[in-house]
């Protein structure tokens, strides 16, 4: 990279304490996207190849680089169809869960299948 | 722009670089495809910055990076990768064309079932269309198939 370098292993507040530097390099989301599951295509990304839209309510999402096992954390968000004015449950079930992938099973008030106009996962853990 | 010398860097640290310098690119292409008779088709998107790395060169690994890691997690006692250098070593492919970097896609995400045998039965089993030729809303979207109308002999000619 041709941009300068700051290196540091503690960041210290003056009177709130001190944060090691390694937990907010371990705790940053190593792929994430933000997709409109109506069409579907994602909007914003880092670290996604592809999706694959596999049925109703249902979008396979897979990685460039591994994640190193299948344990990485996936908080979800989503909501906002036109059709559907209201919010999705995103639900990333393991079965459906690889180092190369992570599945996205949409709902709306935990019953109905839908494909929400945003759907939103934020992938957290080691590389391959 | 030209692509810095990424072989033996991170990958992530790649697709960093790349969301930075270069602009995603939304392909007008699907990859149609049928892994089980008793399911619906499937439908693969390229990500946009997916796309602007392999139409860039210098990115992203061979996809036989992938296959390798794919057959060290089908393994029964697999706990973690412990070839992942494989990814970031291995010297990247160069610049790609749409249509190559769609066919590096399907090696890469599809199952290898489907595309090692997408022509040997009465209908092909992977088709690559335009966004504009799938149905235009997702009513019985569970009920999507590849068109018995297709032949394997018409799409080879």
């Amino acid at each position: 990279m041709a941009l300068g370098k700051i290196k540091a292993d503690t960041l210290e507040h003056s009177t709130a304490g001190s944060l090691d530097t390694k937990y907010v390099v371990a705790g940053s989301p190593r792929a994430w996207f933000q997709a409109n599951l109506e069409t579907p295509v994602v909007q914003q990304s880092i670290n996604i190849a592809s999706i694959t839209d596999v049925q109703a309510g249902r979008h396979d999402f897979t990685y460039t680089n591994n994640f190193a096992q299948r344990t990485y954390a996936c908080p979800t968000g989503g909501g906002g169809s036109t059709s559907n004015n209201t919010l999705a449950n995103v639900a990333t079930p393991t079965d459906g869960k690889l180092t190369s992938k992570v599945r996205a099973d949409t709902q709306y008030a935990h019953t109905t299948v839908f494909d929400p106009a945003e759907c939103c996962i934020a992938s957290i853990g080691d590389l391959a | 722009m030209k692509t810095p010398q990424f072989q033996g860097t991170h990958l992530f640290d790649r697709l960093c670089w790349a969301k930075e310098n270069l602009d995603g690119v939304q392909s007008d292409y699907r990859v149609v495809y049928e892994d089980s008779v008793d399911e619906c088709a499937k439908i693969l998107v390229p990500d946009p910055n997916w796309m602007a790395c392999a139409l860039q060169g210098g990115i992203l690994p061979p996809v036989q990076v992938y296959w390798e890691l794919a057959k060290d997690e089908a393994k029964p006692d697999f706990v973690k990768h412990t070839r992942g250098h494989l990814l970031h070593n291995t010297k990247p492919v160069e610049a790609m064309t749409e249509e190559q970097a769609l066919e590096y896609l399907i090696m890469k995400d599809c199952p290898q079932h489907v595309w090692r045998n997408w022509d040997t039965g009465n209908k092909p089993k992977l088709v690559i269309c335009r966004k504009e030729q799938l149905p235009g809303t997702r009513e019985w979207r569970n009920a999507w198939k590849i068109t018995e109308e297709l032949s394997v002999t018409d799409l080879a000619a």
